[in-house]
């Protein structure tokens, strides 16, 4: 939600003048937590997640009417970046090195004294990751049924993709979060399947001679069920709130270290890119970032499309599988399709995980099977 | 062309001269076959460019006018397995134009004093942050 809500702002629209990226960037990371979490009312009532009942009653709407980015709205939904997003993000542990940050410029003076943009870093981080007070929290997706905003993301994640985060708590024990029994645990081999073909397919886009190993077919199939699978957790906007909230909490920490903020310089990690600033970060406060850091920010924003193209069912069939592996329109066409972003995640993905998604992961088999004796 | 013994001098001339005009224009028409077959051959390849057609269309336009149909339903499972492009649909172009527009966004991975050799245009008021070489 933050890295939308700063396009926003760099494009400007009829209320308020386009800026740079920079100044963007600085004028959301001195906001008050306040506003941005009435930003956050604002999107969740502009998607109209329930249809028939608003998002916001209206003593909801006239309070975020009154902060700082209300005049931004989004333009276009979704609103706010898929859970995959915040999945990749999360598993650098940008979370767990930010609470240690937090706890100790709160507790004591070991890692310096904050400077004033700090120590306003300070109070949007508490507020929106940490659950501190707020007139309106950031988190309507905990309660005292389920209190750790850490384990509720666990919770989707598990339940969306099948999949936990790469480590456990801080103290590298075993994390406790409800496993919901209704989980997709076939989304990471369908979702890796999609990538080797899309892979196929884009090693063949310019492939008029030889034979062509693209199987559009194959293609929209396993885009359907995919798209089947994600949407079996969002029916009912089920899973939405949780997934906006975590969107602004991953986003707000993707922008602590996508710039040499005032966290990163006093914190003495400046760098030219946010793997190294989070890696920095995190020897300052003894907790090691993920050593695929770099390859998940990478993807991040690329996994956000390509999950939506999938989910929304824009692949109704093979004709339409180009969509999913091609980078530029055919011709005719003005739309262009999500092939760059499908690349980058193959890229990125296979780095991450360890796993070549270029060759196919169980090669057929060829060995004959053995003859059954005949026993008289 | 059988000559006749009988036949006078002049008529034998006569006939010699035809036999040659005769071959001369067996050998034009030759020439002219060959050419326009070339001619022919090289238009199908530049259609079948423009068109993209698949190998196997090639081979049914180029040689096989007679059982053309009937290879062609003999040879079409072993087509291409990928199927034509498709226009979008309306409502598609829509969702797929909502998809980048609202998941557009700014890209931090060059920091603006970071970039070499690079000069920046700004305003009086440091607003402006575009770069030239």
């Amino acid at each position: 939600m933050i890295p939308l809500l700063l396009q926003r702002m760099v494009a400007g629209n009829g209320s308020n003048a386009p800026m740079t990226k920079e100044d963007a960037a600085l004028r959301v990371l001195r906001a008050d937590p306040f506003d941005l979490s009435l930003y956050m009312e604002q999107v969740w009532d502009a998607s109209n997640p329930w249809v028939t009942i608003p998002g916001a009653g209206p003593a909801r709407r006239k309070l975020y009417a009154t902060g700082e980015f209300f005049t931004y709205p989004p333009t276009a939904l979704p609103g706010w970046d898929h859970l995959g997003y915040s999945y990749v993000i999360e598993n650098t542990r940008i979370v767990q090195i930010l609470r240690r940050v937090v706890r100790e410029y709160r507790s004591g003076e070991g890692l310096g004294l904050p400077s004033i943009d700090t120590q306003r870093w300070l109070d949007v981080t508490e507020t929106l990751m940490f659950g501190a007070g707020n007139p309106t929290t950031t988190w309507l997706s905990t309660s005292t049924v389920r209190q750790d905003p850490e384990a509720v993301r666990r919770n989707a994640y598990w339940r969306y993709f099948g999949l936990d985060l790469a480590f456990g708590t801080e103290d590298n024990r075993p994390p406790v979060y409800d496993k919901a029994n209704a989980a997709n645990t076939g989304f990471v081999r369908l979702f890796e399947e999609l990538l080797y073909e899309l892979w196929q397919a884009i090693t063949n886009v310019r492939n008029i001679s030889g034979a062509n190993a693209a199987d559009d077919d194959r293609i929209y199939r396993i885009a359907e069920e995919l798209g089947y699978v994600l949407r079996s957790r969002r029916q009912k906007s089920t899973l939405r709130r949780e997934e906006l909230a975590a969107a602004l909490v991953l986003g707000w920490a993707h922008l602590t270290v996508s710039v040499n903020s005032s966290l990163v310089s006093d914190m003495s990690a400046t760098a030219t890119n946010a793997a190294t600033r989070l890696q920095l970060i995190g020897e300052r406060v003894g907790l090691p970032a993920h050593s695929k850091s770099s390859a998940f920010f990478s993807m991040a924003d690329d996994l956000s499309i390509l999950l939506y193209t999938i989910e929304l069912g824009l692949v109704t069939g093979p004709e339409y599988a180009w969509i999913l592996y091609l980078e530029q329109p055919p011709t005719g066409m003005t739309q262009k399709p999500v092939g760059e972003e499908a690349r980058r995640v193959i890229t990125e993905w296979a780095a991450a995980t360890g796993k070549d998604l270029k060759t196919r992961a169980k090669p057929i088999e060829i060995a004959p099977r053995p003859r059954l004796a005949v026993v008289n | 062309m059988k000559k006749n013994d009988d036949a006078s001098p002049q008529e034998t001339v006569i006939a010699e001269l035809l036999e040659r005009m005769s071959e001369r224009d067996r050998a034009m028409w030759a020439q002219l076959s060959e050419r326009d077959s070339k001619l022919q051959d090289r238009m199908m390849e530049l259609f079948a460019r423009i068109l993209e057609n698949s190998s196997v269309d090639r081979v049914m336009a180029a040689g096989f006018d007679s059982v053309a149909e009937q290879l062609k339903a003999q040879l079409s499972p072993l087509r291409e397995l990928t199927p034509q492009r498709a226009q979008l649909k309306p409502e598609q172009k829509e969702l797929l134009g909502n998809i980048r527009l609202a998941l557009a966004r700014p890209v931090y991975a060059l920091a603006r004093e970071d970039i070499p050799s690079r000069l920046f245009i700004t305003d009086s008021s440091n607003n402006d942050g575009r770069t030239a070489s």
